[in-house]
């Protein structure tokens, strides 16, 4: 084992317990007898090593706790709102889209042939109406008024 | 991290706050302090904690016991903090004058550390700065959590060669960092 080897191995798999006994025996074995490697371990745990291992570990501050708290109920107040729009994913919206155009022709149809179809002509008698009443003036206010609320 | 019995987890996902809170209690440390090393700031780490919880909890129900609880908390915890620090990265970027005050608020908190513990407690948060989220993230789990690389990796989501690579490149760094390289 050469200096490379040892140093990539202090680097890693030895200073963290990753190595087998044997292989990690042979590392110890070359440290004992250079005295660079040995220079090389002392700076890796005084300046990296022990600074992180010795950091102590931190109280997190009780506010926390409450916060998430606050935060779970009002999780809970929404959740099943949130499930019962879930019906509405667009995987659901095409059929649905689909069933709804398909109704609606079906009944138009049925309307028409029925000859109860007059639908066309009352919308256009109210259309023609209401492009008269532009032309009447201010005076007809009163009216005006009146067929909107019958129109809404 | 202690062990977190399965029927807790169990109880909590039924929604029940008191098993909630008692998984909170027994991990809460873990995930302030893994979070506030890879944030690098307490008010950080407190957003991320609880970012956490609440993922943890809105997902509980769909933890199958098919993983070990703990590697799944790892794992949360350290994605949602690395992310924190990446998308706090991109924002300071574009934003100079947002930097300039997120900078001195660290140089208060960092001072006000010094002066509340022994030195050594400042080195740490100067000696993480040099390095990026991932490596930070295996660096902290490996010495202030004692994980293994086996365990590190499932955390991760990687393989042990990239957590061994991370370890050695932010030594590296550190070695470089303090002029002993
Ligand atoms: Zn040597």
């Amino acid at each position: 084992m050469n200096c490379a080897n040892v140093r990539d191995l202090l680097m890693t798999d030895y200073t963290d317990g990753e190595l087998k006994d044997k292989t990690a025996g042979k590392v110890r074995e070359h440290i004992a007898t250079c005295p660079k490697c040995k220079e090389f371990e002392e700076a890796l745990k005084n300046n990296v090593i022990s600074p992180l291992k010795s950091a102590g570990r931190k109280k997190p501050p009780d506010f926390i706790w409450e916060r998430i708290k606050s935060r779970i109920i009002t999780e809970r107040e929404t959740a099943p709102r949130k499930a019962s729009l879930r019906i509405l994913k667009p995987v659901f919206a095409v059929p649905v889209v689909a069933v709804a155009v398909f109704t609606l022709i079906v009944i138009t149809h049925f309307y028409r042939a029925a000859g109860i179809g007059t639908v066309d002509s009352y919308m256009e008698e109210q259309a023609s109406f209401i492009a008269n009443l532009d032309g009447v003036g201010t005076e007809t206010n009163g009216l005006g008024t009146s067929i909107e609320e019958f129109l809404l | 991290m202690e062990n977190i019995p399965r029927d807790l987890i169990a109880k909590a996902a039924t929604g029940e706050t008191a098993a909630f809170r008692e998984i909170y209690e027994k991990t809460s440390v873990f995930v302030y302090n893994v979070a506030l090393r890879i944030t690098g700031k307490s008010n950080d780490a407190c957003d991320v904690t609880q970012d956490v919880f609440i993922k943890v909890y809105k997902n509980l129900h769909k933890f199958g016991f098919l993983s070990s609880f703990k590697t799944w908390l790892y794992r949360i915890t350290v994605n949602t903090a690395i992310n924190y620090k990446k998308s706090e990265k991109k924002h300071m970027e574009k934003r100079t004058d947002y930097n300039t005050v997120a900078n001195s608020v660290f140089t208060e908190e960092t001072a006000r550390e010094s002066v509340d513990k022994e030195s050594g407690r400042e080195r740490v948060s100067v000696l993480l700065d040099a390095l990026n989220p991932e490596q930070r993230a295996c660096v902290i789990l490996r010495e202030i959590e004692g994980m293994t690389y086996r365990e590190i990796a499932s955390a991760l989501g990687t393989n042990i060669n990239t957590v061994r690579t991370r370890i050695k490149r932010a030594r590296e760094k550190l070695m470089a960092s303090v002029g002993k390289g």
